[in-house]
């Protein structure tokens, strides 16, 4: 017999395949897939089908469900995400125009002019911001008043015009009162100048009160001396003996006046009143001793006759035109000394005293009556 | 119902959805893609998995079956390739029968030396079952691309040009095997009957 494999093959010389063998095949040929497999592979294709079936009974509702719910999902995300953004952005532009609204009228009292009294700053940084000098001066609590820190200096004043008025040491002791007063102004100002200035102060006081007490002292020493210059009253002297008389001295002449002759009396008048210089040039400054040696001068002038007074004005004005005092003379003196040796016709004296002129006001240009 | 329809018919129904075509389907192939891989792999662990898969694969392919060749080239394709998978897994020896040149002289030679084919005398049923287990004996011991392309030969009952399309060579090559494969089993044989007639 032929079976189905052997007559749709070809035929070949080779005869292959051949025929015995596959007979001799097929009887060992018996193996078997077992059962377990036949049902997991057939219940895999029912399955198969099955599934397909399903899918294909839903309805169209049901088979578009799960993409449509996915689509719903991404929409509603996207437009909640864009519409929480357009509501921050919406919050964020009403904040601006809020804060823009709340800084523009404050800016305007700012701009007006500044006539009335001091403008009361808003809550800007500047805590100064529309104030005046005066209320921010007045408002400074660091900085002392201008009445304290005058007090002092008011006080200065009154001394010193009383001292111009008494001597020249007490205009000494005025200048020495300043320097605590200098002290103090040069003084930083800080958050408390009073705590600082107190103590300056007090010291001031006391240095003032110091001061009076010198002051009556010499007040008390000056009419001492004053009545001792009274009591050296001598004759008049001749004219040249001045000239004769020591120019340099100043301390050292009070010994050398006390044995000096009577003819020297004119002189040792003068060297009294330089004696009595002397101790006032230690204190005061040169106006005030200029000052003193002419109230000394004039009260001995006074004391004495009028023939005696042309002679010792004589002396006195030799003495200061040769001798280098340590006062300069004024010009005015100087002009009158001029025109009084002008006048005696002292051609000399007067050519002298040009000279000295000259040398203590070289700039100075003289009267044509005295040239 | 299903007997008269051919495996492509039936492929075609079950895609359609019949399931009882499918078992029809089953049914004619079941055995001897088993014993097609029972003999390729030495081994019934492994020849139940390979068997399992290709099953599978059949049945997930059902929306795009098309008839494009035979269903048992379509098959044996599956299984061919599925054991090459088996193999550079298991057996990396086995492939290198597959890599050797089929058009060789020792193939040639081979053939030249097949014996003829014994002559169709009655044995006793004893001595063919003892000649049958002696077959697959020699059958085992065939390399894996001779053996593959006569079991394809016996079991898929396919021509040259089917082997050499399962197998992805040319007609020549699957010709070259099968040749080879043949002359391998007569030579064996007769060595058998010689025995007995020794005996």
């Amino acid at each position: 017999m032929s079976d189905r494999k052997t007559e749709n093959k070809p035929v070949n010389q080779e005869n292959i395949p051949d025929a015995a063998l596959s007979r001799l095949y097929k009887v060992a040929a018996t193996a078997e897939p077992p059962s377990a497999l036949d049902n997991a592979i057939l219940a895999a294709a029912r399955a198969e089908i099955s599934s397909a079936s399903h899918r294909a009974q839903r309805p169209w509702w049901q088979r578009w469900a799960v993409p449509f719910t996915a689509f719903a999902t991404v929409v509603l995300t996207v437009s909640v995400t864009l519409n929480v953004n357009d509501e921050k952005e919406a919050r964020e532009q009403a904040k601006l125009r809020q804060e823009m609204a709340q800084a523009a009228p404050q800016e305007w009292p700012q701009a007006l002019p500044a006539d009335g009294p001091s403008i009361v700053g808003s809550s800007t940084d500047d805590p100064n911001m529309g104030r005046t000098s005066a209320d921010v001066s007045q408002q400074a609590p660091s900085a002392p008043t201008l009445n304290e820190l005058s007090q002092p200096r008011k006080q200065h004043q009154k001394l010193i015009s009383a001292s111009r008025q008494s001597g020249t040491a007490v205009a000494k002791i005025a200048e020495e009162s300043q320097k605590p007063q200098r002290a103090l102004s040069a003084a930083p100002i800080t958050n408390s100048p009073l705590t600082h200035a107190e103590p300056e102060r007090h010291a001031f006081e006391k240095s003032v009160s110091a001061d009076k007490a010198k002051q009556t002292k010499l007040q008390d020493h000056a009419t001492s001396s004053a009545e001792v210059a009274a009591r050296v009253v001598s004759p008049p002297e001749p004219a040249s003996a001045p000239t004769g008389a020591p120019a340099t001295s100043s301390n050292s002449g009070y010994l050398q006046n006390e044995s000096a002759s009577p003819s020297t009396s004119g002189a040792n008048v003068y060297s009294e009143s330089k004696v009595m210089k002397a101790p006032a040039a230690s204190f005061a400054g040169s106006g005030a001793s200029r000052q003193m040696a002419r109230n000394s001068e004039s009260d001995v002038n006074a004391r004495s006759k009028p023939a005696d007074v042309a002679l010792k004005k004589e002396s006195a004005l030799s003495s200061s035109l040769t001798e280098q005092s340590d006062t300069p003379r004024s010009i005015e003196e100087w002009l009158k000394d001029l025109r009084l040796l002008k006048k005696q016709e002292k051609t000399k004296e007067f050519q002298e005293a040009h000279v000295a002129f000259k040398r203590a006001y070289p700039n100075f240009k003289l009267p044509e009556d005295l040239r | 119902m299903h007997e008269g329809m051919t495996d492509e018919a039936l492929m075609l129904a079950y895609r359609d959805g019949d399931a009882k075509a499918f078992e029809a389907l089953y049914s004619r192939w079941r055995g001897k893609l088993y014993r097609y891989l029972l003999r390729q792999c030495g081994n019934a662990a492994y020849a139940d998995e390979l068997y399992q898969d290709i099953w599978l694969k059949i049945v997930n392919a059902r929306k795009g079956y098309e008839v494009a060749a035979k269903f048992s080239t379509w098959l044996f394709r599956i299984a061919h390739n599925r054991l090459i998978d088996h193999y550079r897994r298991h057996a990396r020896d086995a492939i290198a029968s597959y890599e050797q040149d089929e058009e060789s002289d020792f193939a040639e030679a081979a053939a030249a030396a097949l014996p003829a084919p014994a002559s169709e005398q009655p044995e006793t049923l004893l001595e063919r079952k003892e000649l049958a287990e002696q077959l697959v004996h020699h059958i085992d011991a065939l390399p894996a691309a001779q053996r593959e392309t006569f079991l394809l030969s016996e079991e898929g009952e396919m021509t040259l040009e089917e082997i050499a399309n399962a197998t992805g060579v040319t007609r020549e090559t699957a010709k070259s095997r099968l040749r080879y494969a043949v002359g391998k089993l007569r030579e064996g044989l007769k060595e058998v009957g010689e025995a007995r007639g020794v005996r």
